[in-house]
């Protein structure tokens, strides 16, 4: 079992932060990497495409972001059909009923609410590690484990 | 007797007898004058007339009986007569005997001798007082015909068979500014604006038709147009058209009138037309407003709570995994950030669900709340056991249209602040109960709390509004004014009645299922 790799698509520097703490602390046995902005989420994809980087397992996409938002990196994922498609969870703040539906028609698989505090966050973080860990086939359903919003979950199958 | 007398023995009687019966009989005042005016004869139509017998009168002047005024004419008279002139028909004036004053029509002739020679006069005189009384009142009575047909207010004209104007009045004529000259001799037809018109109007008169109301219009010497009715009808002599009798009223005042009454009712329809759009128009761009503004409190609210979070998960870690690099009080301050943080969750929570009530969809179906209350109850079933409390709902509840969450949002706010607003050494009593009449239920949630004074009784549904410190009363002033929204929201509305220190009763009002019996 290689190592397991999780891509942060966040602009928030304090939810990075957060993130990479919780990870710390868990401890966790995945990779964990942060990119600030959609345009970078999606040259990394390419370069992984071209294999000068690992590919993700799971990639953790905030909506609200400038340059170039999480809808833009999902429509853009759904364009390039030629790309290897990661599994994308959006992680964001926002309980808005149309950033929920419109994540899921532009082909997002999980909508994980941010949890509003340390604890939770490190227990969230720990689910997923435990998932990888245990190796399963769709390891992050433990995703659904959480406060999601799924009006419209679909699974890709591996 | 007369019928017996034949002609010729008329001729039989002595011709001085057959003069003196002419004289005698006649109606008329006949007097005979010697040169020096006295009078020598008086026939009884002198006394008739003069008021004189011819005893009294006979060997006085003939002055007696002309008046003062009169004398003047004397002198002419006579000079004429006396050259053996006869003077005929004389229109003068006499005066009778008790003094009034006669018109008469008078013929002197001189009388002479067997030589010839002037030797008095005779005069025969006929009272024509009458008949210049009557001719005075045809004079003025045609007069009055005149001045009536010539100043009427309505205009009078006739034409003849061919069109052409035979005559009009005084007020036809200042009515359209022309003069006799330029109107009477010309076709009526060029003075009318509309040919047709005027053409239709001689072709029914011909016909016989008679014209009552008939509008037409005619052309000032101006320029200006005057709208005219006309009545009319013709003057056939033995079948032979002589002319019309034409009445031509001036309605051009009442026509402007007519078409400002109708031009500014127009307007006025045009102006509460324009208003109206005027204020759908505002009243799209408010509700838009309103709208753009809720959804801006729900943003603002949503994004208000990143930042929070942040804050909260950092200070969670300095206050758990950096705890040992902080003495008491650093501790204690942690706590307090985490306190407040706490609390301003809370607050944008609340702030949220109130935004999102005006923000989100809202379906409508029958909810019977008989159903909710065991949720009602599990979500207070922690505090209602560590507080000792009662909720007492005296089932059946009625059947509502409404929305489930939105009425659990009302309900469980109510029964919240119910239980929160209660002496902390009071053990809390909420009673739900409910009637219905009308179409609606009312639903009374009442308590046994410190209650609220009259003052406060609007306000506390106001948002943010709280009337005592945290301390006393956690809380952050939504509650309320999220039940209000939402019953507004279901077509419902809440009040309060309360009695300071032995508690409050809030009243829901809201909309009965269809189908549902009172």
């Amino acid at each position: 079992m290689s190592e397991r790799l999780l891509l942060s698509v966040d602009d928030n520097i304090d939810d990075a932060l957060l993130l990479r703490h919780a990870c710390k602390k868990a401890p966790v046995a995945f990779q964990f990497l942060t990119v600030s902005d959609g345009s970078k989420a999606i040259a990394y994809f390419a370069d992984a495409q071209n294999g000068r980087a690992r590919f993700p397992d799971l990639v953790l996409l905030d909506l609200s972001m400038p340059i170039m938002t999480g809808f833009e990196v999902l429509m853009r994922l759904r364009e390039d059909l030629a790309m290897h498609r990661p599994t994308v969870s959006v992680f964001t703040s926002s309980e808005n009923r149309d950033d929920i539906i419109g994540a899921y028609d532009r082909g997002a698989d999980y909508y994980v609410a941010k949890p509003p505090d340390i604890a939770s966050l490190t227990t969230l973080v720990r689910a997923i590690d435990e998932a990888f860990r245990a190796n399963l086939a769709h390891p992050w359903d433990c995703l659904l484990t959480f406060p999601t919003f799924k009006p419209k979950p679909r699974r890709i199958s591996s | 007797m007369t019928s017996a007398v034949s002609a010729p023995a008329l001729f039989d009687i002595e011709p001085g007898a057959l003069l003196t019966a002419l004289v005698e009989g006649s109606q008329d005042a006949i007097i005979a004058q010697g040169l020096d005016a006295t009078i020598l004869s008086w026939n009884p139509g002198a006394e008739r007339i003069y008021g004189y017998s011819a005893e009294e009168i006979i060997g006085r002047s003939m002055n007696t009986i002309v008046p003062e005024e009169k004398v003047s004419e004397l002198p002419a008279l006579y000079s004429r007569l006396h050259q053996g002139e006869r003077v005929g028909s004389l229109e003068t004036v006499r005066r009778t005997k008790d003094g009034r004053l006669i018109d008469i029509s008078l013929t002197v002739s001189p009388i002479r001798d067997a030589s010839n020679r002037v030797i008095g006069f005779s005069s025969i005189a006929r009272d024509i007082t009458e008949r210049k009384r009557a001719d005075e009142e045809d004079r003025q009575r045609q007069r009055l015909l005149i001045d009536f047909v010539e100043n009427a207010t309505e205009g009078l004209h006739w034409v003849g068979p061919d069109g052409v104007i035979l005559w009009a009045n005084r007020s036809e004529l200042e009515s359209l500014g022309y003069s006799q000259e330029e109107y009477v001799g010309h076709n009526i037809a060029e003075f009318h604006v509309d040919e047709p018109v005027i053409c239709d109007i001689l072709r029914r008169l011909t016909a016989g038709e008679k014209l009552d109301g008939y509008e037409a219009r005619m052309r000032c010497k101006d320029g200006s147009i005057r709208h005219v009715l006309i009545n009319s009808s013709v003057y056939f002599d033995q079948g032979k058209f002589i002319h019309t009798r034409c009445f031509t009223r001036d309605i051009t005042a009442r026509r402007a009138a007519q078409e400002a009454l109708v031009e500014a009712q127009e307007k006025l329809r045009r102006h509460a037309e324009e208003l109206e759009r005027q204020v759908e128009l505002r009243t799209a761009h408010l509700q838009h407003t309103v709208q753009s503004l809720e959804g801006m409190c729900y943003t603002m609210a949503h994004d208000l709570r990143g930042p929070l979070r942040s804050l909260r998960s950092f200070t969670e870690i300095l206050v758990g995994d950096y705890a040992s690099k902080f003495d008491e009080d650093g501790r204690l301050y942690g706590e307090r950030i985490l306190a407040a943080t706490s609390r301003m969750d809370a607050l944008i929570r609340d702030l949220l669900e109130f935004a999102r009530l005006s923000h989100t969809a809202l379906p409508l179906a029958a909810v019977d709340l008989n159903e909710q209350v065991e949720g009602w109850r599990q979500h207070f079933d922690h505090e209602l056991k560590s507080r000792d409390a009662q909720l007492v709902v005296a089932e059946p509840l009625p059947i509502v249209t409404g929305n489930r969450v939105l009425l659990d949002q009302v309900f469980i706010n109510l029964i919240a602040n119910a239980l929160k607003f209660t002496r902390h050494e009071t053990s809390p009593s909420v009673e739900i109960f409910a009637e219905a009449a009308d179409g609606h239920a009312t639903v009374h949630v009442r308590d046994n709390g410190i209650g609220i004074a009259p003052e406060h009784r609007e306000r506390i549904f106001g948002l943010f509004q709280r009337l005592h410190t945290a301390q006393e009363y956690p809380g952050t002033g939504v509650g309320l004014a999220i039940v209000r929204k939402a019953l507004e929201r279901l077509g419902g509305s809440v009040n309060v009645d309360s009695v300071v220190g032995k508690g409050s009763t809030f009243h829901v009002r809201l909309p009965l299922a269809t189908g549902q019996s009172e």
